[in-house]
């Protein structure tokens, strides 16, 4: 460790009068799984392409194993890359595609590329315009991993897999990082990013809002109450610490972050019947860096409502 | 469920879909959007041609006497080949259909060739084409409504061309004829490409068996035009038709209701065709399955090479039948000239025999094939940029790959392959020639053509610049740079237009090789700022960002 495998400083990038990043300052290890999240439009796949100086930075500079990105000859020669919508040459099969893009990069382990492709399920034999959305992933996929890159930068790399195949990019990830390579995952999956991930960054409106390890971001995180009570719900919402108050059947779930004492105290008061506490989910997490209407919290809870996991898993909750 | 669902309104209810064809509306809507920015810079341009082509009639024959003189072009095989066959060129209306006609119907055509390949092909090929199949509309309507919007822009194109005209004091009657007959040509291209669209999966395919059936009429009706006994193949070509019309004097209702009956049907069929086929699919599709190669995957420029291949088979075969005919008609054409006593005495003015004067036309001849060759290389860097608007140089520059390096690549590609068309063309040229009988040597042809090389070197490096400064042009302006020289170069000295103008034009510049020798100064000048355009271009774009679509 110790060596920055990626590091940006200041980086930043307008486009026209729209400012898509702004002053990032970021610093991966090597053999991380590093997790980059925020809603979309949020600057990830921008900061992506600055990395691999597809795109120009408006101001700032970023390295990849020390070498500056606007050396692409070198700094390429450490990395790959699986772009967020994949586009191959529709003429072309997938081995030939493969074989190209290898040729490009030097020496490919032919083996391995074997083992990917099967490992994947991919049939490389067909031309490129017969593959479906998760087909021309895979082959983005392959030709990632193929090289064994220092780096890898995949932006959503799993959109469009099934889950079957999303648990196999799931451990040649796991792999690769156990190889020391670095893994560089932008993503919208949040159980994605909990499983693989040991660090995320969070990018809203193209500023870095928080990077932490996911275990500090769960104490930093706030505490969710579900009270059951036998009365009428208390006004809690101005008291010191609540960041959100939602009616439930009997009762109210308040989320508090800090010292809950003055809540527990008015809940007392108002007849409390039973009382669970948990942890936020990392959607619930996650919703208040994004900054999301109470309206969409409400939505996400109703999608997320029918879990038995989310529900039960509280009573205190043992971090994992 | 919850209070905001039973507060939305029921699936489909205030959507009469069904009913009033409100897709069919949606659909026109949608694809007249994508081709009124097109349509409406086309007709801008035809009319301002056609304007300056009256102008410069009345201008340059004011009276009766010098249109009479004009009378004299009647019989010149040359003019009657590549412009058709004059006729009531003793009115401007009647001049202009002739002299400015074929460029107006050549540029329409493609224009509408390219456009219908864009629609009824290239927004299947992108899936685009799913999303408004997903509305209640059945394929075959869709194709109709496309077509019916192509019909509306390309009688936009033919209305501007005939209000010029009738403003211009032409003639209503003839001018409404000739601009009807315009969009009769332009449709007919554009069911063509309606048909190859349905028949290959590929837009690039179907656009190019289009091009491929308008170059084939273009060049029956050159030699429809050779001569009088061969005056019957004008029926199977619509530029024959065109010719056939006379829309100033005694008009050939015949060839007019060719125009427009054609379209119809090959419209129709079209239609049917897209019934008998899967939506992304084709009838003569290729198999998904087949073996892989592994030959010029080695990098960028051997890949480029491998992707290009094809379409450069189809340049090649293109501009050397071209050249082949203009060869082997070199000597009818030329005997002609040397019969007629006006041009002996321009010849003898110029000091010049018979033999130079053919030398002279080949090399006017090679001219087009310059042009062709500037367009080609242009096309040529249009594909470098495609490549990039599709998304599919992220992958290869993603790689150790320098910008420099990939677009290196595609220049020498540019310039190969330009060259390979150049050659092949000097050869066909002279293979025509030597089965025509005419009095030219193989270094004649070769020096003919390779002399119009440095344009196509200027014109690569206009591209090239485009590509580096404003990506989204580098075809649409260099081409319209390319045929605009041409056209100078074509029309202005014959009108005196300034001298200015004239210089401006790389055409201009040109030596009359091989009946003149060749001009070393100007050569070297065009070369030169071709690749000063060039280096410029390529440092912009190692600067800029990449771009989509």
């Amino acid at each position: 460790m110790g060596n920055a495998a990626i590091r940006t400083e200041g980086l930043s990038k307008r486009f026209g009068r729209v400012v898509a990043l702004d002053g990032l300052d970021l610093s991966v290890e090597e053999g991380e799984i590093f997790g980059f999240l925020g809603p979309n439009g949020a600057g990830k796949s921008t900061t992506i392409r600055l990395l691999l100086h597809l795109i120009r930075p408006t101001a700032g500079s970023a390295w990849i194993m020390g070498v500056p990105v606007a050396d692409v000859e070198r700094a390429h020669g450490h990395l790959s890359y699986v772009p967020g919508d994949v586009s191959l040459w529709p003429q072309l099969t997938g081995l030939e595609i493969l074989t190209y893009l290898g040729n490009l990069s030097g020496a490919v382990d032919l083996a391995f590329r074997d083992e990917l492709v099967e490992r994947l399920r991919l049939d490389p034999g067909l031309r490129a315009r017969s593959y479906s959305k998760g087909n021309r992933q895979k082959i983005a996929l392959v030709a990632a991993f193929m090289t064994r890159p220092d780096v890898l930068l995949l932006d959503e790399p799993t959109a469009g897999l099934d889950p079957l195949m999303e648990a196999e990019f799931q451990a040649l990830a796991r792999e690769a990082a156990a190889r020391g390579q670095t893994v560089f995952l932008s993503s919208h999956i949040l159980d994605e990013v909990e499983d693989l991930c040991h660090r995320v960054a969070i990018l809203r409106e193209g500023r870095l809002v928080e990077i932490a390890a996911l275990a500090d971001l769960r104490r930093l995180g706030s505490t969710v109450f579900e009270a059951v009570l036998d009365g009428p719900v208390p006004e809690l919402a101005d008291l010191p610490g609540v960041t959100a108050v939602e009616p439930t059947d009997g009762g109210v779930r308040v989320s508090v972050t800090g010292p809950p004492a003055a809540v527990l105290a008015r809940l007392a008061d108002a007849g409390l019947v039973r009382l669970r506490s948990r942890e936020p989910t990392l959607e619930e997490i996650f919703l208040t860096y994004y900054e999301a209407t109470p309206a969409q919290r409400e939505a996400v809870a109703a999608a997320h409502g029918s879990r038995p996991a989310q529900v039960n898993d509280g009573e205190g909750g043992a971090p994992q | 469920m919850t209070a905001t669902a039973a507060e939305s309104p029921a699936p489909g209810a205030g959507v009469p879909y069904g009913r009033g064809r409100r897709a069919e509306v949606a659909l026109a809507r949608l694809s007249a959007r994508l081709v009124r920015r097109g349509t409406g810079l086309l007709a801008l341009t035809v009319a301002a041609y056609t304007a300056v082509e009256v102008f410069s009639y009345l201008g340059t024959y004011p009276d009766a006497a010098s249109r009479a003189r004009l009378a004299t072009l009647q019989d010149n095989p040359a003019l009657r080949m590549l412009q058709g066959i004059p006729h009531a060129i003793d009115t401007p209306g009647g001049f202009v259909a002739w002299d400015g006609g074929w460029v107006l119907v050549s540029v329409v055509g493609i224009w509408a060739l390219l456009t219908t390949g864009r629609l009824l092909r290239g927004e299947e090929e992108s899936g685009r084409a799913e999303l408004v199949l997903a509305s209640p509309l059945r394929a075959g309507r869709a194709v109709l409504v496309d077509l019916a919007v192509l019909a509306c822009a390309i009688t936009v194109v033919g209305a501007a061309v005939a209000v010029v005209l009738a403003t211009a004091g032409t003639g209503a009657g003839g001018s409404v004829l000739f601009g009807l007959a315009l969009a009769g040509f332009a449709a007919t291209f554009a069911g063509v490409a309606a048909i190859t669209a349905q028949a290959f999966e590929v837009r690039r395919r179907a656009t190019g068996a289009a091009a491929a059936v308008f170059g084939l009429m273009f060049l029956v009706r050159m030699l429809a035009n050779s001569s009088d006994s061969r005056g019957w193949a004008r029926w199977l070509t619509p530029f024959g038709w065109m010719d056939e019309l006379h829309p100033y004097r005694d008009p050939r209702w015949q060839a007019l209701a060719a125009l427009l009956a054609v379209p119809v049907l090959l419209g129709a069929v079209a239609v049917r065709l897209r019934r008998a086929r899967d939506t992304g699919g084709a009838l003569l599709a290729e198999p998904d399955r087949r073996t892989s190669r592994a030959r010029l995957l080695g990098g960028p420029a051997a890949f480029a090479w491998r992707s290009t291949r094809g379409v450069l088979i189809g340049w090649v075969i293109g501009v050397a039948a071209y050249a082949f005919v203009i060869g082997s008609t070199l000597r009818t054409v030329t005997d002609l000239i040397a019969d007629d006593p006006a041009y002996r005495k321009v010849l003898q003015a110029l000091g010049w025999d018979a033999a130079q004067a053919t030398k002279a036309y080949l090399s006017i001849m090679a001219a087009l094939i310059g042009l062709l060759l500037a367009l080609y290389a242009c096309w040529r860097i249009g594909a470098a940029r495609t490549e990039e608007a599709a998304g599919r140089l992220d992958n290869t520059l993603a790689r150790p790959v320098s910008r420099r390096r990939w677009l290196v690549g595609h220049l020498l590609l540019t310039v190969a392959a330009t060259m390979l068309i150049a050659v092949a063309a000097s050869l066909a040229l002279w293979t025509g020639t030597a089965i025509g009988g005419a009095d030219v040597g193989i270094t004649d042809t070769l020096g003919s053509v390779l002399n119009t090389l440095p344009v196509a070197v200027l014109l690569t490096g206009v591209a090239l610049l485009l590509y580096g400064a404003r990506p989204r042009l580098t075809v649409a302006a260099s081409v319209a740079v390319a045929v605009t020289a041409y056209l100078v170069q074509l029309i202005g000295p014959a009108l005196h237009w300034p001298r200015g103008v004239l210089d401006a034009s790389p055409f201009h510049h040109l030596a009359t090789v091989p009946a003149e020798s060749f001009a070393p100064v100007s050569t070297v000048v065009m070369t030169g700022i071709g690749l000063a355009l060039m280096t410029v271009g390529a440092a912009a774009f190692e600067r800029r960002d990449l771009t989509g679509a």
